[in-house]
C-alpha cells in the first residue's frame, strides 16, 4: 500500500469570474521513501493540489470538490481540522518557496523552530531547543547555538531556506512537500539546498514531494515526474524514462524549451500561445490550442483523455494529437 | 550637546549593535531603538516626558498639599515657600502643577492601555476570522462611531460622577482608606472609563486592516503547515507583528486622551476642583487672565511641553518602526 494515495483530487475555487478548476481530476501516489515531482508552468495547480492536502486552500473561496487523499488510512481531504492538525507539521510537513517571507519577522529562529516540537512532541523549551540546535547543524547553519537565538533578517535567503528545511523535518516526519524550494534562491545555493534536501531525505526515510518549474532541478531529484497542465496530469514516468522518452506534445514542447537545449545564437524555442482560461470547463483535450508538436486536428474536443499505461509505469494521457 | 559627545554617542550605538548582533541577535524592535536613538528630537522629547513623570509621580509626593487652603495668603509671588507662588485660595501652584500632572497622565496613558487592550483584541479577531464575525464587527464600531464622542462622554461623566460620590464614601466607610485619595481616584475613574471605552475604535480598524493583510502572508501558511492552531497563529505569529503601528497610534493617543481630559474639564465634566489636573489649573488659570496670568502661563507651559513631547516621540518611534517594511 502507498504511503500516500491521492485520487481524482477537484479543488475549485468560487470567484466572480466563475468557478476556476484550479486542480481537476488528479490522481498520484507516493511510495515510502520515494520523491515523486509534479513540474507544470505558473497557474498549472501544482500548489494548490499539495496546499489541498494539508488544508491549506483558504474557504472559501476554495472548496474540494471531489477526491480523496488517503495517508495511513487518514482522508487527509475530510478528516476535519483537528486530524488535520495532527498531521501538520508532525507527520506531513511542508517547505515554501520564498524563505524570506515564510519565517515570522517578530520572533526569534529558536521560538519558531521549537513551536512543532513543543507541539508535536510534547518537549519542554529546554529539550526543544537542545534538539533545534542539533536540527540547524544538520541543514549545515555554522555556529548554530548563536545563530538559533537571532532573528530571519539577519539570516541570508539560503540560510533562511536551511532554516525552514530543518523546521519541516525537526519532527522526522513522512512527507515533506517541497514547493518550489528553490525558485527564490540563486543558483549556486539553489544546488547546495537540493544536495541537503536529497541527504536529509536519504537520512530520515522521508518521502518527498517536490513541486516546481525548473526541468534541471526535477531532473536532479526525482524518481517520478507528474507533468500537470491546466489542473490535470497529462504524463507520469520515471525521470529517466520522460527525459529520454517523452510522449506528451505538452511534455515535448517543455523539454524542447529548455535553453540548455539549444544550440548558442539559436532562437529559443517557445510554447505558442497562452495556458488555457481554467473558469471555463474544459471538456477535451486541455492542450489542444497550443499543440504544435502533435497534430492537432486529431486531439480530443468532445471528451476529456485519461490517462493511460503505456507500460514500465509510463502513463500518458491518451489524446490521440498530442501522444507520439 | 557638543559635537564631541555626540561622536561617542554614535559609536557607543554601533558598539552596541555589532556586539547584540553576536550574542543575542537583534530583533526588529531592538533595531528600530537603535533608530530612534539617532533621532534626537524623539530622544529629548523622551527626556522631557520622564522627566515630567519623575516630577509629577515622584517628587509630588515631597511637595505642599495641593488642598491646603491659605486665604490670607492669595496670589502669592514666588517664594522660598511657594515656589510658584499660590493660586485665588492660597493654595501652592507649584504642587497643584504636579498633582494635577499626576492625574493628566495617568488619564492619558489609562485610557490609553485600555483603548489598546480592546482595540488590539477585538480589530485582531474581526479581522483574523472575517466573513459574518468581520462584518458584524466591523458594523458595530461604524455604529459606535457615528454617536458623538464628546456627547456620549458627558452623559456617562453626568451618571457616574453620582456613583462615584457614592462609592467614594462607602470605601472610605468600610475600609478606611484616605478621604483625600479616595475622592481623588473616584473622582477619575469616570473619566478613564469613558475614555476608554470610546478610545478603542479607531484602533480596532487600523489592527484589523493590518491582520487582514497578515493572515495572507506566508510565514502563517507556515504555522498552519506546522500545525499550529488557529488561536495560537493568531496571539503568537500576527498579533506581535501589528505591535509596530499600535505602538506608534498609542503614543500618539495619550496626548489625545490628555487632551480630551483637559476638555472635560475645562467644561466642567471632568476632574472636579478642589482636585486638581492640567485642565482643571488651566480653568482656573483662565479666569485670573488679567491680574494673574501665571496662574495660567505656568500650568499651560507644562502641559504643551508635555503633549508636544508626546508628539514628536510618536513621530519618532513612526520613522523608527517604518523601515521594518524593508528589512524582512
Amino acid at each position: 500500500m502507498p504511503l500516500l494515495e491521492v485520487t481524482d483530487l477537484k479543488t475549485h475555487f468560487h470567484t466572480r469570474n466563475g468557478i476556476v478548476r484550479a486542480v481537476d481530476g488528479v490522481s498520484f501516489s507516493l511510495e515510502k521513501g520515494q520523491t515523486v515531482g509534479i513540474v507544470g508552468e505558473s497557474g498549472s495547480g501544482k500548489s494548490v493540489t499539495c496546499y489541498s492536502m494539508l488544508g491549506l486552500v483558504p474557504m472559501p473561496p476554495g472548496k474540494i470538490e471531489a477526491g480523496s487523499a488517503i495517508f495511513d488510512s487518514i482522508d487527509l481531504l475530510s478528516c476535519g481540522e483537528k486530524v488535520l492538525r495532527q498531521v501538520r507539521g508532525k507527520r506531513i510537513s511542508m517547505i515554501f518557496q520564498d524563505p524570506m517571507t515564510s519565517l515570522n519577522p517578530y520572533l526569534r529562529i529558536a521560538t519558531q523552530i521549537t513551536e512543532p516540537l513543543c507541539l508535536h512532541m510534547g518537549m519542554g523549551k529546554k529539550t526543544a531547543l537542545g534538539h533545534a540546535i542539533r536540527a540547524l547543524g544538520e541543514v549545515g547553519i555554522p555556529e548554530p547555538e548563536k545563530r538559533i537565538q537571532m532573528y530571519p533578517h539577519e539570516f541570508s535567503g539560503g540560510m533562511r531556506q536551511r532554516v525552514m528545511i530543518a523546521m519541516a523535518l525537526i519532527t522526522k516526519p513522512e512527507i515533506l512537500i517541497a514547493d518550489e524550494p528553490t525558485t527564490a534562491l540563486d543558483v549556486t545555493v539553489q544546488k547546495q539546498i537540493l544536495d541537503l534536501i536529497k541527504d536529509r531525505q536519504q537520512e530520515l526515510g522521508t518521502a518527498v514531494i517536490f513541486i516546481t518549474h525548473d526541468l534541471a532541478v526535477i531532473s536532479e531529484v526525482c524518481d517520478e515526474i507528474n507533468v500537470m497542465y491546466a489542473g490535470r496530469i497529462v504524463e507520469r514516468a520515471g525521470a529517466n524514462e520522460l527525459f529520454s522518452n517523452p510522449r506528451h506534445a505538452y511534455t515535448r514542447a517543455l523539454l524542447k524549451s529548455i535553453p540548455a537545449m539549444h544550440a548558442k545564437g539559436e532562437q529559443l524555442y517557445t510554447i505558442p500561445g497562452l495556458p488555457p482560461d481554467v473558469s471555463q470547463p474544459i471538456n477535451g483535450c486541455a492542450f489542444h490550442p497550443r499543440n504544435e508538436l502533435g497534430e492537432r486536428s486529431k486531439c480530443l474536443t468532445d471528451k476529456r483523455p485519461k490517462l493511460k499505461d503505456t507500460g514500465a509505469g509510463h502513463w500518458v494521457q491518451d489524446c490521440p494529437g498530442c501522444l507520439a | 550637546m557638543t559635537p564631541a559627545t555626540q561622536d561617542t554617542a554614535g559609536t557607543e550605538g554601533q558598539r552596541d549593535y555589532s556586539l547584540l548582533q553576536a550574542e543575542r541577535g537583534s530583533s526588529l524592535w531592538r533595531d528600530a531603538w537603535l533608530r530612534m536613538g539617532k533621532n534626537k528630537v524623539a530622544i529629548v522629547s523622551l527626556f522631557v516626558f520622564i522627566i515630567t513623570c519623575l516630577l509629577c509621580f515622584g517628587f509630588a509626593w515631597f511637595c505642599k498639599d495641593p488642598i491646603q487652603q491659605d486665604l490670607t495668603n492669595k496670589f502669592a509671588s514666588p517664594s522660598g515657600e511657594h515656589w510658584l507662588g499660590t493660586d485665588a485660595m492660597g493654595r501652592d501652584l507649584f504642587s497643584r502643577i504636579l498633582y494635577g500632572g499626576q492625574i493628566s497622565i495617568l488619564v492619558g496613558l489609562v485610557a490609553t492601555f485600555v483603548a489598546v487592550t480592546i482595540g488590539v483584541t477585538y480589530g485582531a479577531i474581526s479581522g483574523f476570522y472575517g466573513g459574518r464575525i468581520d462584518a458584524i464587527m466591523m458594523r458595530t464600531v461604524d455604529t459606535l462611531l457615528s454617536i458623538p464622542f464628546l456627547m456620549v462622554v458627558i452623559v456617562l461623566q453626568a451618571v457616574l460622577s453620582e456613583w462615584s460620590t457614592t462609592t467614594s464614601k462607602w470605601i472610605v466607610d468600610t475600609w478606611g482608606w484616605n478621604k483625600d485619595f479616595t475622592n481623588r481616584a473616584t473622582n477619575v475613574l469616570p473619566l478613564f472609563f469613558a475614555l476608554g471605552l470610546f478610545g478603542w475604535l479607531t484602533l480596532a480598524r487600523i489592527v484589523r486592516a493590518q491582520v487582514l493583510s497578515l493572515k495572507e502572508r506566508e510565514f502563517v501558511e507556515a504555522a498552519t503547515s506546522l500545525g499550529l492552531s488557529r488561536l495560537r497563529i493568531l496571539f503568537r505569529h500576527i498579533i506581535p507583528n501589528t505591535l509596530g503601528p499600535t505602538v506608534v497610534y498609542a503614543t500618539l493617543t495619550v496626548p489625545g486622551f490628555i487632551m480630551y481630559e483637559a476638555t472635560l474639564s475645562y467644561l466642567g465634566l471632568g476632574v472636579e476642583s478642589p482636585n486638581s489636573s492640567w485642565g482643571i489649573l488651566i480653568k482656573e488659570g483662565a479666569n485670573y487672565l488679567e491680574t494673574n496670568p501665571q496662574l495660567l502661563i505656568l500650568p499651560g507651559i507644562l502641559f504643551s511641553l508635555t503633549l508636544f513631547a508626546l508628539n514628536f516621540l510618536g513621530d519618532g518611534l513612526r520613522d523608527a518602526l517604518d523601515v521594518r517594511a524593508s528589512k524582512d
